[in-house]
């Protein structure tokens, strides 16, 4: 068919009788491509590439042969078909700027759909013309979407090397750095092309291409690639982006060759330092030692943190180690390092912790470099230091002390305020530990004003509580005396602790528990009281006996009476306050006691019962009518110690007592209370009973009664008079002398006195002889 | 021990990044200023002896890193401070708008609540005076509501405008903020003192 024919029926749409039969009319077609006629050419390009062969090859050879718009065009519409052989003439250099000139001007996402079309017919082929435009299209080599795979390096490696190569010798750096771009974002693709790479990265002078190039080294682990970078990092003065891919990448590669020229990064401060302090810890432990080298310069110290804190534990024994045989500084650093990069797994506080844990030992340098660490981080360590201060270890202790020591009160102080402001358990710990274990009283003090106000435990926690338990298990006595102490402010919740403390080994510590017991006041306390009542030491008997009283339990009186017999007056006194507080509801069975020949008892009894409430007699004096005559003795005494007092109870009883002998008893009783009113019954049994009873209880009742007695002694008979006189043979001479004055102011009983004096001469010269008195005064006086 | 018995104090520097804060502390400190930015890791220390109001004291000032990525580490190396310079850029006013966020950040990580602390509105030296002066009127209010919001503290928030190039107010944004932390102290004592 001529092509004068053909141009005929195509005009015509008449495809039915065209026949493609040979190459001949395929090249006459692809020249109508381009024909005047908008017809013919329209439906050339649809007779073309509807057939089942369409003559992509051609039309491109033709394209590159010859430029031209209308096959451009009709390359941009039919892209999809051109596809699959694009990418051979993308690497070619007689047609890669012809293309390339197309695909500038097509959008990234139209170039893809075009591939991705493509694909479903021809998948490697169309994977090769992405792989092509990567390498050469910016805005393309960006695209997410892609088909590019490992299998697909993996199987056409041959040929994508061969695209690679291509396009890293073409003269222009934008393809090499797209194409290492392209190498960063299919790291398989590096391998085709490592030794380019290599050589990009050891002498290009293009920086995106280093760059990029850097990045592409660090996904193959061989030692030549950290070499480069290390070289191209120490030969060159490259800019800092360049500098940070290299640094990232040797980190990647974990090369510990890098270590070295990684450390040196830190003296150009961020942001390579951060970097390389990144990419060191990525290399991991074995740049440890090197790191512990460079603790020497302080200011590498944030950036050794850094790494240390990516490397985590491992640096732990380093820094150890360098607190322990480092040079001075770095001992100084890696005290702080230490802290620093163990408070990201431990907190702030577990890594002073950690450190403080260092004051164990003995070494003087790791010592004074732990202390500047500590004091370097300032009042956080104080709450640290402090709770070390009752840790097992001794030597950690006194270590601890020392530093506090450096930190001074001031700032202890300020520490504890700072907990006592948002923590008070915390503030009332650290002070309770500071006041129990610190061994000066100005750091005791301080830390008692944050336990205690006024007299109450600023907290009751159980932690704190906990603690005072486990300081009872300390080897220094006086940690538990204090503990003993401040168990007191926990109430009956410290009975047990401070049972177990009344048998400690130490008598002060047993001292201190049973005074806190006697303070707490508590029930639950009375077993171990009881306890401690027969205590062989009498301190701690004391005290276990006043707070045996104190606890009102009449049930141990039998503890009280048994104490009542004890040789020392300090127990005794003691018995003699429990049988008091307990009071009348033991004075009974207590009076008992006033038969006792136990001296010690029956005058502790007597003492006890003496000052207890008069109304206590009420259940005593009916004992009177069997009493033995011990008893009633030592009632009397009883009796003379309540004095008046006693008197009312006692008459009440006199006068409702109906035997003889108990109202003769209390009679005597009456007098020794020294009721005044007896007087007048005195003096009727001298004169007409039994004159021994009233002159015994005129006796009793002293020369105090005599005025009244004068009263009473001026009523009766002058016969009576006679008799009283005569029957007062036996009255005392301070009586006697009393009753001689009182006489002689009386007008008319003045005229008795010779015979009184008569009477009593001879016991009164004896009084006088004895009192250093002037006998001859009264005999002068009172002879007649 | 170089340290000798003197009272810690530790004081914060605080704010966004690039702000000045490192630039601050060495124009205090006595380093030259250092033109070019250069990001603080996590925290950076410098410590100075001083003598404020008759008291021997060592100014440890914790220079925070401003950059969100430090955040965690951050909270930190506010432990037992006792004092902060609250620090925006006057010609970023961004930076001023997030400083309450700060200024939380203080309260919650020093471990006793809200201390003493001023406002800083740095780099002066680079804005007119008519911004200055805009600047001061916005500022004061926001003072003003600190002050409110704190006035059971014990201390006043104060503001200073500064200058780290040209050292306009940074020792006496130091000292004040030293002297507030002493009067601080000593009314907690004082207050302590009563309850005991």
């Amino acid at each position: 068919m001529r092509a004068d024919e053909l141009k005929q029926q195509l005009r015509k749409g008449e495809f039915n009788k065209i026949s493609l039969q040979n190459m001949k009319i395929y090249q006459t077609l692809i020249e109508f491509l381009i024909d005047e006629d908008d017809i013919v050419r329209k439906n050339t390009v649809k007779l073309l590439f509807r057939a089942d062969y369409i003559p992509t090859e051609e039309i491109l050879k033709r394209y590159i042969k010859e430029p031209n718009s209308l096959i451009k065009d009709v390359l941009i519409k039919q892209l999809p078909s051109f596809i699959p052989i694009l990418s051979k003439y993308l690497v070619r250099d007689n047609s890669f700027e012809i293309l390339f000139d197309i695909f500038s001007e097509i959008q990234s996402k139209t170039i893809f759909t075009a591939i991705k079309k493509a694909y479903s017919v021809t998948p490697i082929l169309s994977t090769f013309t992405e792989l092509s435009l990567r390498t050469c299209h910016v805005s393309f080599s960006n695209l997410q979407d892609t088909f590019i795979n490992f299998h697909f390096i993996s199987d056409q490696s041959k040929e994508i090397k061969k695209i690679l190569l291509y396009r890293l010798k073409q003269a222009n750096p934008l393809y090499t750095e797209l194409t290492l771009f392209t190498v960063t974002q299919y790291p398989e693709l590096a391998h085709l092309v490592i030794k380019q790479i290599r050589e990009i990265v050891l002498k290009s002078k293009e920086e995106e291409a280093i760059k990029y190039a850097s990045l592409a080294l660090m996904h193959i682990d061989e030692p030549k690639n950290s070499d480069v970078l290390i070289q191209r990092l120490s030969n060159f003065s490259d800019s800092t982006d360049t500098q940070l891919a290299i640094i990232e990448s040797l980190g990647n590669l974990g090369n510990p060759k890098a270590a070295n020229i990684l450390v040196e990064q830190f003296k150009k401060g961020d942001p390579a330092a951060y970097y390389a302090a990144r990419s060191l810890a990525m290399i991991g432990n074995t740049v440890l030692p090197l790191l512990i080298t460079a603790l020497e310069e302080d200011k590498n110290v944030p950036y050794i943190i850094e790494s240390m804190k990516r490397i985590g534990d491992a640096s732990y024994d380093f820094l150890m180690s360098a607190l322990q045989k480092g040079k001075k500084k770095v001992r100084k650093n890696a005290a702080q390092c230490l802290t620093l990069v163990m408070s990201q797994k431990y907190g702030y506080e577990g890594a002073i912790r950690l450190l403080t844990t260092q004051l164990a030992g003995k070494n003087p340098s790791i010592l004074e470099a732990v202390t500047q660490a500590l004091l370097t981080l300032g009042t956080p360590s104080i709450r640290v230091l402090i709770e070390e201060l009752q840790d097992d270890d001794l030597q950690l202790r006194k270590n601890a002390k020392e530093v506090l020591q450096y930190f001074g009160f001031e700032n202890i102080e300020l520490a504890l305020d700072g907990h006592f402001e948002t923590n008070l358990n915390q503030a009332v710990k650290l002070g309770l530990i500071l006041y129990l274990y610190y061994p000066s009283k100005e750091m005791q003090d301080l830390g008692l004003l944050f336990v205690l106000s006024k007299d109450n435990f600023l907290s009751k926690d159980d932690e704190i509580f906990s603690l005072l338990t486990k300081t009872t298990n300390e080897i220094d006595p006086v940690l538990r005396e204090k503990v003993c102490e401040m168990l007191y402010y926990f109430g009956s919740k410290s009975v047990p602790i401070l049972s177990s403390l009344l048998s400690d080994p130490n008598i002060n510590v047993r001292r201190k528990a049973v005074e806190s017991l006697r303070k707490i006041k508590s029930k639950r306390a009375l077993i171990t009281l009881i306890r401690g009542a027969k205590d062989n030491d009498d301190v701690i008997a004391e005290i276990s006996i006043r707070a045996l009283g104190e606890l009102k339990d009449p049930g141990v009186l039998d503890v009280i009476i048994e104490n009542m017999k004890r040789s020392k007056r300090l127990v005794r006194d003691a018995a003699i306050y429990a049988a008091v507080k307990i009071g009348p509801s033991v004075s009974k069975k207590l009076a008992e006691q006033l038969s006792s020949a136990n001296q010690h008892l029956a005058n502790a009894t007597i003492s006890a019962l003496s000052q207890m409430d008069i109304k206590i007699l009420r259940s005593i004096l009916p004992n009177l009518k069997n009493a033995d005559v011990r008893w009633f003795n030592n009632l009397k005494k009883v009796i003379e110690k309540m004095g008046k007092a006693a008197s009312p109870i006692l008459r009440n009883f006199y006068l409702k007592a109906k035997l003889e002998k108990t109202k003769e008893r209390v009679f005597i009783l009456l007098s020794l209370s020294k009721d005044n009113e007896l007087v007048s019954e005195i003096i009727q049994k001298i004169t007409k009973g039994n004159h021994r009873l009233g002159l015994t209880a005129l006796n009793n009742l002293g020369k105090e009664s005599i005025k009244n007695l004068v009263k009473e002694f001026s009523k009766i008979s002058d016969k009576n008079k006679a008799v009283f006189i005569e029957k007062s043979r036996n009255l005392k001479p301070e009586i006697a002398i009393e009753f001689l004055n009182s006489l002689s102011k009386n007008n008319k009983l003045e005229q008795l006195t010779g015979k009184v004096f008569k009477i009593h001469s001879k016991s009164i010269k004896r009084y006088c002889n004895e009192e250093k008195l002037n006998f001859d005064e009264y005999l002068k006086k009172y002879r007649n | 021990m170089s340290y000798g018995k003197k009272l810690f104090l530790k004081v914060i520097l605080a704010g966004e990044a690039a702000v000045g804060k490192t630039s601050l502390r060495r124009s205090y400190i006595g380093e030259s200023f250092i033109t070019n930015h250069l990001e603080t890791i996590g925290a950076d220390f410098a410590s100075m002896p001083k003598e404020i109001k008759d008291l021997s004291v060592l100014f440890q000032i914790w220079d925070i890193a401003g950059q969100d990525v430090f955040e965690k580490v951050r909270m930190m190396y506010y432990r037992g401070s006792m004092g902060a310079l609250m620090v925006f850029d006057a010609t970023k006013t961004s930076t001023l708008k997030s400083l309450d966020g700060w200024i939380k950040e203080l309260e919650e990580g020093s471990e006793r609540g809200i201390v003493p602390f001023s406002i800083l509105g740095n780099k002066m030296d680079l804005i007119t005076k008519a911004k200055r002066e805009k600047l001061r009127i916005q500022v004061k209010k926001y003072v003003t509501a600190l002050n409110k919001k704190y006035s059971s503290k014990g201390f006043k928030v104060e503001y200073f405008e500064t200058s780290a190039k040209t050292g306009e107010n940074v020792h006496s944004a130091f000292e004040n903020l030293g002297s507030k932390i002493i009067d601080y102290i000593l009314l907690r004592k004082e207050k302590r003192g009563k309850t005991s």
